[in-house]
């Protein structure tokens, strides 16, 4: 296996992560699984492409796809780096913003009125259909691509469309290997959010209170925290982390190219469920964890198997085995990988002090 | 009013069930309790409460859920002590309690109503309960059936046989 094959699976696995730690954020909080939420990357993505286009246009900045070096560091951004900061900085508001507006103009509303969190879990559905319908209305019902190929005809000379809105061929040479840059940049991003929130939860003091209003909503009131509050700035925390991935999605490898109101959602949202739970729906690491891993046997392990069983057909059927795991994972381990304690098979094995 | 209003306003409550996070460590939990307080108020705070429970300090940084019953107790009220309250409502805090922590924790509130504090205490463990408290009032079926100081319904022998259990 080289190294090339291994981008598309470890670009995919983290961006699956980047979602699934939202739904297990949101769940964790108000007990509502998030059917929204892995909308919320592509209303992100569709935001970020937005801004990124008027800025080449107002700016009228041409592709340049020359070998660049920083520190010693060869890569290739055929556009300003800033222009990407200000995508990553517009994908991640629009993320929370979005999430910030479903939990206090749908979710709290309702509650109010006495609905269980079924009923919730309905009116995410809701707040979902309403997303796309926005985006069909304001954007475009055809993938981004179209946005792509307006501004490329505004300024002539930058064809976009014929690059398929890889903004980037940002290749980045570590020693005589290439890697893409979407690639690292999802791989740091896993890692960058996963210790982020750790730290956070951890080691807070809105992580504890956070922690506390999870465990017993109650007496945290009791003791003058807002817990409605303390859930919005989760939930914000989940767009944010949401609006990241479409913000990488844009620069995705053949699989997530077209980015269309209703496509990458269609064919990644089992997946981003099946990561949370596996991982683990009330851990925070557990669930990026399982994003990743479920990531990894979509694309690395049902293709392997493909190649082994030569029967290529499997490919397809990839999403089979997402859901095999996730039944698995709740008939042995109903809490996830996470809730695994090895201390404790440990402590079997050396006789049982306790 | 929301219930976080009424507990920045110097109202504590503690409740008889799951009345501390147990998922959380000794020290998270008091630092819940001072997260809108001056740091060094806090600090000075919680020694104060180290004082009354001295134990609380040894198992600073053990999970809450690991105490035993009466340290959860006084873990409970140390989390409303460290607000400085104006009223503190206690609910049942001997619930499900060893007679002896029983008396330690009754001990342990009759010193914060010597400090000053004022304390409203609903109690099954009426005995105990009147020998701690100033004024007592005996609900029974939901009506009340006596009040006054509590020393003098103590001495009631009529209460005492027929609510109290204590001849």
């Amino acid at each position: 296996m080289n190294f090339e094959t291994l981008m598309a699976p470890l670009y995919y696995a983290s961006i699956l992560s980047l979602l699934s730690v939202g739904i297990t954020l949101s769940y964790m909080t108000t007990k509502v699984f998030n059917f929204a939420h892995v909308r919320y990357a592509t209303v992100a993505a569709y935001f970020a492409a937005a801004t990124m286009l008027s800025l080449v246009v107002h700016y009228h900045i041409t592709l340049n796809s020359s070998v660049r070096t920083l520190g010693g560091m060869r890569y290739i951004l055929p556009l300003p780096g800033w222009i990407y900061a200000v995508g990553f900085i517009v994908a991640s508001i629009v993320g929370g913003l979005v999430s910030i507006l479903l939990y206090y103009a749908v979710l709290k509303p309702l509650e109010r009125r006495g609905l269980s969190p079924l009923a919730l879990m309905i009116s995410t559905l809701g707040f979902d259909f309403l997303l796309v319908a926005f985006l069909f209305i304001f954007m475009s019902e055809k993938p981004i691509i179209n946005l792509a190929a307006k501004a490329s005809s505004l300024i002539g000379a930058v064809n976009f469309a014929s690059l398929g809105l890889d903004f980037a061929d940002e290749y980045i040479y570590i020693g005589n290997s290439m890697i893409r840059g979407s690639v690292l940049g999802a791989l740091i991003l896993a890692v960058v959010v996963t210790i982020v929130l750790t730290f956070l939860t951890r080691k807070t003091k809105l992580g504890v209170m956070m922690r506390s209003s999870i465990e017993n909503p109650n007496l945290a009131l009791v003791l003058g925290i807002n817990v409605d509050r303390v859930f919005a700035i989760a939930w914000f925390i989940a767009g944010l982390i949401a609006g990241m991935a479409g913000f990488l999605m844009l620069f995705g490898t053949s699989f997530l190219k077209f980015i269309s109101p209703t496509s990458p959602y269609n064919s990644i949202v089992v997946s981003v469920f099946a990561g949370a739970i596996v991982g683990g729906i009330f851990n925070v690491e557990g669930s990026i964890g399982g994003g990743f891993l479920i990531g990894l046997i979509e694309k690395l392990f049902v293709p392997w198997l493909a190649a082994v069983m030569n029967a290529p057909g499997l490919i397809k059927y990839n999403k089979v085995f997402s859901m095999f795991a996730v039944a698995l994972t709740l008939l042995f381990i109903p809490e996830g990988l996470a809730s695994i304690r090895f201390r404790r098979f440990r402590r079997k094995t050396t006789g049982g002090e306790i | 009013m929301p219930a976080h209003h009424r507990a920045k306003m110097g109202m504590a409550y503690t409740l008889q069930l799951f009345n501390i996070f147990s998922s959380l460590t000794v020290k998270e939990n008091l630092l819940l309790a001072t997260y809108d307080i001056p740091e060094d108020e806090a600090k000075k705070r919680m020694e104060e409460v180290f004082q009354l429970f001295p134990r609380l300090k040894e198992r600073l940084f053990q999970k809450a859920g690991t105490l035993s019953g009466g340290e959860r107790q006084m873990l409970a009220i140390s989390i409303s002590l460290l607000r400085k309250p104006e009223l503190m409502l206690l609910d049942e805090p001997t619930a499900g309690l060893a007679p002896k922590l029983a008396k330690e924790v009754f001990e342990s509130i009759r010193q914060l109503g010597d400090q000053g504090y004022t304390i409203i205490l609903a109690e099954q463990n009426a005995k105990g309960a009147l020998e701690i408290g100033d004024e007592a009032v005996l609900i029974a079926s939901g009506r009340i059936v006596a009040k006054g100081k509590a020393s003098e319904l103590l001495e009631r022998k009529d209460l005492a046989k027929m609510y109290l259990g204590l001849i």
